[in-house]
């Protein structure tokens, strides 16, 4: 067997058996999740592409128990809550053989309580195979809105033009219209407004500023800004200012791909402070350029 | 592309025959290229369909381990 030459795995089946992995636990532990986006989505939503890795929204009741059962079927957490996105929506994990399977306790954008929002998705959902083991997957309408927050969030780095056009610019008014109600019944205007221009309407609202900063960057300072404005509540708040002055470990190791060690992180540190303070000179030059 | 419920996982059947097979307990995927792939869904037949298929758990592993020493199935690594 040994002297066979190796046969890798087709992308896309991989990823089908990603998903059937990822709902092959959440049987396990009895927990409702729903996947997005890859073979998640409707076909015509979006052009096909290969995903290179597996979403799943948790009922944010059974996140705990999914959580251990990714840990106890050998899944390793790559980057936490936390520190995987200014929105801390979602914890990655890497099987050797599965590959990455994102966990998300909400979508960003959404900013309907999680739980509730779970809900409203879930109420709609659909049923599809993935590798002949069921899953869940949101409606076609809950799959628009999401693909189009997605499209929101990935703003900076520009957006494909077909997606824009299958998703939003090219729907007939009566989908608009659905659409614009679904993003209404989420709470997710603000991000949604990103796709439409709209931006600018919102300023003022708590997650104005995060989504400016993650849709038009202009900094790190910017960015933590945000996060502290879009925080609820002060340990929330507190936790924020910790996290932009501290740098983590384990995100660094995800980050450089090895682990890191005391002089690592302290260069690391160092560097992060002084960026930060060449960042705040600049700000300040800028403000004095104004004035 | 068609897909499987087999006694030992969920395998997915390509357009030249290989089957890919996903054991979801033990974290291990398996392929039959070619020709291999009809042989090994006729002896993991989900359990609908009739022979090992309908075999007990423990039997239907003992055959998963056969087709592996029989060179039908080829772990991936």
């Amino acid at each position: 067997m040994s002297d066979l030459p190796a046969i890798d795995v087709p992308q896309r089946v991989a990823r089908r058996f990603g998903h059937a992995s990822a709902q092959f636990l959440a049987d396990q532990a009895a927990v409702r999740v729903l996947h997005l986006k890859g073979p998640a989505v409707d076909p015509g939503l979006r052009p096909d592409r290969i995903s290179t890795d597996v979403d799943v929204l948790v009922d944010p009741a059974g996140l705990s128990a999914y959580l251990a059962a990714l840990q106890a079927a050998g899944w390793h957490r790559e980057t936490s809550f936390a520190t995987g996105s200014p929105f801390g929506h979602a914890a990655t994990y890497r099987h050797p053989v599965w590959g990455y399977l994102d966990v998300h306790r909400f979508w960003p954008g959404i900013e309907l309580d999680p739980a509730d929002a779970f809900e409203v998705l879930w109420a709609d959902r659909q049923s599809r195979n993935f590798a002949a083991l069921t899953g869940q997957v949101p409606s076609r309408l809950d799959q628009r809105v999401v693909l189009c927050l997605n499209l929101a969030r990935s703003w900076a780095g520009g957006v494909a033009p077909d997606d824009l056009r299958l998703l939003w610019s090219e729907l007939p008014p009566d989908t608009r219209r659905r659409v614009r109600q679904r993003v209404a019944q989420l709470h997710a205007e603000v991000g949604f407004s990103v796709l439409l221009g709209e931006l600018e309407a919102h300023r003022g609202e708590r997650t104005y500023r995060l989504w400016r900063a993650v849709a038009y960057p202009s900094g790190r300072i910017d960015e933590w800004q945000a996060r502290w404005y879009a925080a609820r509540g002060p340990v929330a708040k507190a936790t924020i200012l910790a996290r932009a002055l501290v740098v983590n470990r384990q995100h660094l190791a995800a980050v450089t791909g090895h682990h890191v060690g005391l002089q690592e992180l302290t260069a690391a540190q160092w560097r992060r402070i002084t960026a930060a303070a060449a960042e705040m000179r600049s700000r300040a030059r800028r403000r004095g350029g104004r004035s | 592309m068609s897909t499987h419920v087999l006694a030992a996982g969920v395998a997915v059947e390509e357009s030249d025959g290989t089957v890919y097979l996903a054991h979801l307990t033990t974290g291990q995927i398996l392929v039959a290229p070619g020709a291999a792939g009809a042989i090994v869904l006729d002896a993991l037949g989900g359990p609908t369909m009739p022979g090992p298929g309908a075999a007990p758990a423990a039997d239907r592993e003992h055959i998963l381990d056969r087709l592996v020493e029989l060179g039908y199935l080829r772990s991936v690594s």
